[in-house]
């Protein structure tokens, strides 16, 4: 074996034992009742999941709607989308960076940078290939629902497929990044692709708002002939003798891809890590003067500021306040185009799913994820905490500071929600003033009970971050559950209207002001949490 | 345009440790970084990269480190061009961030940097002991890295630049972040390094040491050297020749104020 791999390995096993062993250590510093719970949530997620298949089945029988057709446009939505987001993401990013110890010791060094970047690759060929393996093996009950007539020969060949694309993909990112002339056909593409995205998405809030029933005239469209043979492509496809000659055929591609990235410069690669990886490493370690110093630096690169100037003129509750309007404000054209995808996906239950409670949870569960969204700058907040906790601020101020900006916003989104529903419902103009008076109420608890996960999944860092993570939601979803049961209630006990939404109003108060007090009486007892 | 390396012209005749010529760096935005900088680097020679913050000090050690690639000029290190193999293994680097693996203890970052250069694994066991020793560290190597101090981690760098033969020594701001016994070893250990006749090229703030120990200077501001000698010459430039107990902050100070006087001669060598 070449030296310069046999050192590469060394370096690679070395590491991954090592990683093992601080896994290891962290499962034991856990202790017997952490292990215990850990246990019994996952097994609480398990058995959910197992449950779900039939649940699918039970849908499926009583829905209408074509299934097949709906889930194969979806793939092919997924397949397209995969296609154009690795071509323009290659525009600002290369498919991975280099870590800071790589660049600071591995390129510096002797050893061929080739060989470097061809072990990086190689490793996120295999993260690839893992990552569509447990997808797939997670997703097979709801395939085999799905595609009743999937044998287990088409799932894998499915999912060598998949992989292969995704390696495909992967090389091409890294082609387009390091090609200025595909760099610049890129823009083209995703500027081509956003403007008719935008386009399509007024057109159709346009047509709704003027045709209620312009949904339902695409139920029989779906079902015509031009729609029915997309559908039986993957189908023919899979029952073609050529599937080997196609695996074989992506096999060259990966082959020809690999070829010339490997030939290709990796300069531009090397000075992308050069600014991120530093700063991921820097941020896990808490280092925030070496990330200044690199911020500093990458200024010359990206020309300009990213740290974030607390104006000199106030501080507390409004400083913060101002901080986190100032990030919201400047947030990317595709986070926007988030909100407004979610606030569609809220309309579309609305008209479209008829069982009430499962209309209401995905209005919550769609407006949950937006106040999740909204406080992204808060995290942030909490993992810099050298830099914001350390100015003369109260642990209150910094929470309240961003509850208020991002209940704000979430409160006009739910406001522009109403106010569609009132165009398309035309209903009265007391009702439409309740609704909207509810809705700062509604968009305030669901902030405090984000913030709450939030602080929640950071408090412990001892247990691994994705069981935290999945237990903070769980939480938030359960306090949002349990204040939406009354109005619902009193709403199922056919109360006046009145009655019912004054009665939402005063107990989503009530209950807003009770939970505020208990987050803020935690908070000056136990502090913000610090970074992990 | 980057000047084409003829791969039969690898290596030159030319062994001197370091020649820059018209080295630019011109960012994506247009970010001028550096600008046709030219300077050389002579055996047993300490050069002191001297300039405000976005002068373009850091950028020109990762342009010779090939960790960014230049838009023009031509860099040779030893008579190879940057980025070879052979250049790579004649170059220590010492960044200004200290950035190490977590997974690997001290001794296995210099167990991998010695083999990464190939030094013989006596010897290079030899030198461990021994840099570890003289700066402090000789009851962490057993440790990985992941609850180090900035100061700790940029010794483990320092020890990883010294462990090798390296014949020419590229570091950045050195003497941030470390306490005075540590800033006392790397002084040492540079002078030691010139003694045997190895060029140190590095990039600092605290001008009274880059006084103390440089052989000559070079003065950038804005991606543009502006001056370039021994303190002497620099002296002379700054029209101090008379004053001898000048120092180079005030010979800094003065050469840099002009030149915002005097915009017109900025990009001029002086």
């Amino acid at each position: 074996m070449n030296t310069e791999i046999k050192i590469l390995f060394y370096l690679r096993l070395t590491q991954y034992r090592r990683m093992i062993k601080r896994w290891i250590n962290k499962l034991k510093s856990l202790g017997f009742i952490n292990l215990f719970y850990s246990a019994l949530f996952i097994g609480f997620i398990v058995a959910l999941y197992l449950s779900l298949p039939s649940y699918l089945e039970h849908f499926l029988e009583e829905s209408n709607y074509p299934i097949t057709i709906m889930a194969t446009m979806l793939l092919y939505t997924v397949f397209i989308y995969m296609v154009y987001s690795h071509f323009v993401k290659g525009i600002q990013y290369p498919p991975f960076y280099l870590p800071a110890g790589d660049v600071n010791l591995l390129l510096v060094s002797p050893i061929d940078s080739k060989y470097v970047f061809a072990a990086r690759l190689v490793k996120s060929y295999l993260s690839a290939g893992f990552g569509v393996g447990l997808i797939m093996l997670l997703s097979l009950p709801f395939i085999k629902i799905l595609m009743s007539d999937l044998s287990l020969r088409y799932a894998v060949i499915g999912w060598i497929e998949i992989w292969m694309l995704l390696i495909i993909l992967t090389n091409l990112q890294c082609i387009v990044f390091n090609s200025t002339a595909l760099k610049k056909v890129a823009r083209v593409v995703r500027l081509i692709v956003r403007l008719s995205i935008s386009a399509l998405l007024f057109w159709t809030l346009y047509r709704f708002l003027v045709d209620p029933g312009f949904f339902q005239d695409f139920t029989p469209a779906l079902s015509n002939e031009t729609f029915a043979n997309l559908v039986d492509i993957p189908q023919t496809f899979l029952n073609l003798p050529i599937l080997g000659l196609f695996v074989l055929l992506s096999f060259i591609s990966i082959l020809i891809t690999f070829a010339v990235i490997t030939k290709m410069k990796i300069e531009p690669l090397i000075e992308f890590s050069l600014f991120i990886s530093g700063a991921f490493d820097l941020l896990y370690s808490g280092d925030w003067e070496g990330l200044e110093i690199l911020s500093e630096q990458s200024k010359k690169k990206k020309g300009k500021r990213r740290w974030i100037n607390v104006p000199g003129y106030g501080f507390g509750t409004f400083a913060i306040t101002w901080k986190a309007a100032s990030t919201l404000v400047k947030q990317s054209l595709g986070i926007w185009l988030i909100y407004l995808g979610m606030l569609f996906g809220a309309l579309i239950s609305v008209f479209y799913i008829q069982t009430s409670w499962i209309r209401l949870a995905i209005i919550v569960c769609f407006f949950f994820s937006m106040g999740t969204q909204l406080l992204n700058s808060f995290q942030r907040d909490l993992r810099k905490p050298d830099f914001v906790q350390s100015l003369p601020l109260l642990p209150k101020e910094i929470i309240q500071g961003n509850m208020l900006v991002s209940g704000i916003l979430l409160c006009v989104l739910g406001w522009f929600f109403v106010s569609i529903l009132w165009l398309k419902y035309s209903f009265g103009v007391l009702e439409y003033l309740f609704l909207m008076s509810f809705v700062p109420v509604g968009s305030y608890l669901i902030i405090i009970c984000g913030v709450m996960a939030i602080l929640c999944y950071m408090s412990f860092p001892k247990i691994p971050g994705f069981i935290r993570k999945i237990s903070a939601n769980a939480l938030a979803y359960l306090i949002i559950g349990l204040l939406i049961l009354i109005p619902w209630f009193l709403y199922m006990h056919k109360l006046p209207f009145v009655f019912v939404w004054l009665s939402a109003i005063s107990f989503g108060i009530f209950e807003g002001f009770i939970l505020k007090r208990w987050l803020i009486h935690w908070i000056e007892r136990k502090g913000l949490p610090k970074n992990e | 345009m980057i000047k084409k390396q003829n791969p039969k012209d690898k290596f030159t005749k030319e062994r001197t440790p370091l020649i820059v010529e018209k080295l630019s760096k011109i960012y994506d935005d247009g970010t001028v970084a550096v600008k046709e900088l030219s300077f050389k680097l002579h055996d047993g020679e300490i050069l002191g990269l001297i300039g405000p913050n976005g002068a373009g000090k850091t950028t020109t050690l990762k342009c010779l480190m090939n960790l960014v690639e230049p838009s023009e000029g031509e860099i040779r290190i030893k008579g190879f061009p940057a980025g070879t193999r052979e250049a790579k293994a004649s170059i220590a680097y010492i960044p200004e961030i200290p950035i190490l693996y977590n997974d690997l203890t001290v001794r296995e970052h210099l167990k991998f940097v010695t083999m990464a250069y190939r030094v013989p694994e006596k010897k290079a066991l030899e030198r461990i002991d021994r840099l570890l020793k003289e700066f402090d560290l000789q009851n962490r190597g057993s440790e990985t890295p992941i609850h180090f101090s900035k100061g700790m981690r940029k010794k483990v760098s320092i020890i990883c630049a010294f462990v090798h033969n390296a014949q020419v020594f590229l570091i950045d701001e050195p003497f941030t972040g470390l306490e005075s016994r540590a800033v006392q070893t790397l002084k040492n250990s540079i002078l030691a390094a010139k003694e045997a006749g190895m060029s140190v090229l590095f990039s600092t703030h605290i001008l009274d040491m880059a006084e103390k120990i440089c052989d000559k200077f070079l003065i950038l501001q804005k991606g543009i050297k502006i001056a370039e000698g021994s303190l002497v010459e620099l002296r002379a430039l700054a029209g101090f020749q008379n004053r001898k107990k000048t120092t180079l902050e005030d010979i800094y100070i003065a050469l840099t104020e002009r030149i915002l006087r005097e915009p017109q001669t900025e990009g001029k060598d002086q």
